[in-house]
């Protein structure tokens, strides 16, 4: 296991956990979606995370190989969040197995999310197993992100 | 199909941090960073402000290009828009800082991080594109739309009805019936300051089982009492998750409760000014998230100044008033007696060992049964209140009439021995079902 991604950050970042994503445009803007479920597969050190090119399309059309990636994980119930950063490695289409995956994300989190008592109405737009598009990327710093004063604090980094 | 344009007024339910806002900035090495938002605040159809407390790697990023991508959702459709923004001026004192900071010690106190939340700066930003995120796969069907309520026509109809009324009494029944009958606002109350200003007290109330006048709120504690120490209005548009918030109240304070809904989703409240200074605070409360919008808190605004001006000048009429004095019958001397005890360090009544009112009223009726029982004197004007010295008025000879009013409601609440009845206008008369034992707590008062 890498001492980046330790297996309980493994575990949490493929749980039920809400997902942003952001990339950066040709204008130096960072663009903003949301995830459909993500994993980290330690064979190849990369994170899979499952995006909705449809929805996302300025994510996605700015996820090329070599580009930059940020991406936040939430666990609703406490709002535990880790920010993870990290350089593209790849983007395909999901595969079959890969959009089941993403749409038993989906149904997990519609669970969850309504026992907290967030209606799915409130979701409706954030969560889509449609579309799915695979980013696979080589993560280099893990942040604490969770509120307060400490949101922000750095956990991890591979040194240059 | 050209869709219509997105106003940044339209998304203001996106702005109130039920579901938390995301900002996305870029640091020096091209790298995207994300942090989450408690609030977008609303500044005009081209500007919104954030506010600036621990999101340090955002800040340094947006000092160094200046720009800088928000989404917002909104709470209730689930709707999502992308908001480009240009970083503008950061501020630090000022109307929209302390409308921020005000709004944040709120939102703290609600979520129990009392002190976490503190503002540094509030950071203005232009918004320059605003798109709609469109959902591949909506997982419900978009609720209906409300239907337009015309806030400008209501308020200025509640304000004709203020206007039209004389009497400070009438006055704040016209602003309530109002704002229940025009506005539909289901849940509400007016509470006044006493003189220094550290206590809010329950004049008025409508949809409650009970109307609990002479219950207080301290300033400062909850939504009423941050709304009174900031003289700013604070609107709370769901409160699924926090904690109750309105009647967050301390120590002997709650010896009448504040009546209140069971389950408040939605909380408003606006000060009263006038004349540069707080007169009161009207709060209104619902069970249905996002009942209020902020053009209810627009026409709330204009409504309560209104109240404000209407009885402080209702007041001063009636100081000029002389009113002709008439004796009225005498009280029966074989009725019953009642124990009527007032506890000088705080101007405290009990009739028959309950508490009835403190502060200000308390000692108005402590004058007026005390001169009963010395000269039979059963009728007072209000110039003859405010002129006697030793009732220790002079902080706020512009509000008697309200403090009559609120010992009056109290007095007709309790449904005791003892009430206040208005002859005409100016004038109180006392009215009793027995006759009072006094008992004074503490050091004898010299009345003249």
């Amino acid at each position: 296991m890498s001492t980046l991604i330790s297996s309980e950050l493994a575990d949490f970042i493929s749980g039920p956990v809400m997902m942003v994503v952001s990339t950066r445009d040709q204008r130096f803007r960072a663009t903003i979606g949301r995830g459909t479920g993500a994993l980290y597969d330690e064979a190849t050190g990369l994170i899979d995370l499952f995006v909705c090119r449809a929805q996302w399309p300025d994510v996605v059309e700015n996820a090329a190989p070599g580009g930059k990636i940020a991406a936040t994980f939430v666990r609703p119930t406490d709002y535990l969040c880790y920010q993870i950063k990290g350089v593209i490695e790849d983007i395909t289409p999901a595969t079959e197995a890969e959009a089941a995956r993403g749409q038993l994300y989906v149904e997990r989190m519609l669970t969850l999310m309504e026992a907290l008592e967030v209606r799915r109405a409130q979701l409706s737009h954030s969560l889509c197993a449609r579309d799915l598009m695979r980013i696979g990327f080589h993560p280099s710093d893990v942040f604490l992100q969770s509120p307060g004063p400490h949101a922000g604090e750095r956990l991890a980094g591979v040194t240059a | 199909m050209t869709r219509p344009v997105i106003r940044l007024g339209d998304l203001r339910n996106s702005f109130e941090g039920v579901i938390p806002s995301i900002i996305g900035t870029i640091d020096d090495d091209g790298m995207p960073n994300i942090s989450y938002l408690s609030h977008v605040y609303y500044i005009d159809e081209t500007h919104v402000a954030l506010s600036n407390q621990f999101f340090s790697k955002t800040a340094a990023n947006v000092r160094r290009l200046g720009v800088a991508t928000v989404m917002v959702v909104d709470a209730l459709s689930g709707a999502q828009h992308l908001l480009d923004l240009q970083f503008e001026q950061s501020c630090d004192s000022g109307e929209v800082f302390e409308r921020i900071s005000t709004h944040l010690d709120v939102m703290s106190h609600l979520r129990g991080h009392e002190g976490l939340m503190k503002l540094k700066s509030a950071d203005i930003y232009r918004v320059t594109q605003i798109r709609e995120v469109l959902a591949a796969a909506p997982l419900a069907p978009p609720p209906e739309p409300r239907p337009h309520r015309d806030r400008i026509s209501h308020a200025a109809r509640i304000i004709s009805a203020i206007g039209a009324e004389a009497d400070s009494d009438t006055i704040l029944d016209a602003a309530l019936d109002g704002l229940r009958d025009e506005m539909a606002f289901r849940n509400l109350m007016v509470l006044l300051p006493n003189e220094d200003e550290t206590v809010l007290t329950m004049v008025a109330s409508r949809g409650y089982d009970r109307y609990g006048t002479g219950a207080e709120v301290p300033v400062g504690t909850g939504v009423i009492g941050m709304t009174a120490a900031s003289k700013r209005p604070v609107l709370i548009a769901d409160l699924t998750r926090a904690r109750r918030y309105a009647r967050a109240i301390t120590g002997d304070t709650a010896q009448i409760p504040l009546p209140g809904l069971e389950a408040p989703q939605c909380q408003m409240a606006v000060p009263m000014m006038a004349k540069g200074r707080l007169r009161g605070v009207i709060f209104a409360e619902s069970e249905l998230s996002f009942a209020f919008t902020h053009e209810d808190e627009a026409a709330l605004g204009l409504i309560a100044n209104q109240l404000a001006s209407c009885l402080l000048l209702a007041d001063l009429q009636a100081q000029a008033v002389q009113p002709s004095i008439a004796l009225p019958p005498a009280p029966d001397t074989d009725s019953r007696r009642f124990r009527f005890r007032y506890f000088l360090h705080d101007d405290s009544v009990f009739i028959d060992n309950e508490y009835l009112i403190r502060g200000v009223p308390g000692r108005l009726l402590y004058y007026f049964v005390r001169k009963f029982t010395e000269s039979g004197q059963r009728d007072f004007s209000n110039r003859e209140i405010r002129r006697d010295s030793s009732l220790r008025l002079p902080d706020f000879k512009d509000n008697l009439e309200t403090r009559l009013i609120l010992l009056r409601r109290r007095l007709d609440e309790k449904a005791g021995p003892l009430r206040l009845s208005r002859p005409e206008r100016g004038q109180v008369r006392l009215e009793f079902d027995g006759l009072p034992d006094i008992e004074v707590v503490g050091a004898a008062p010299a009345l003249p």
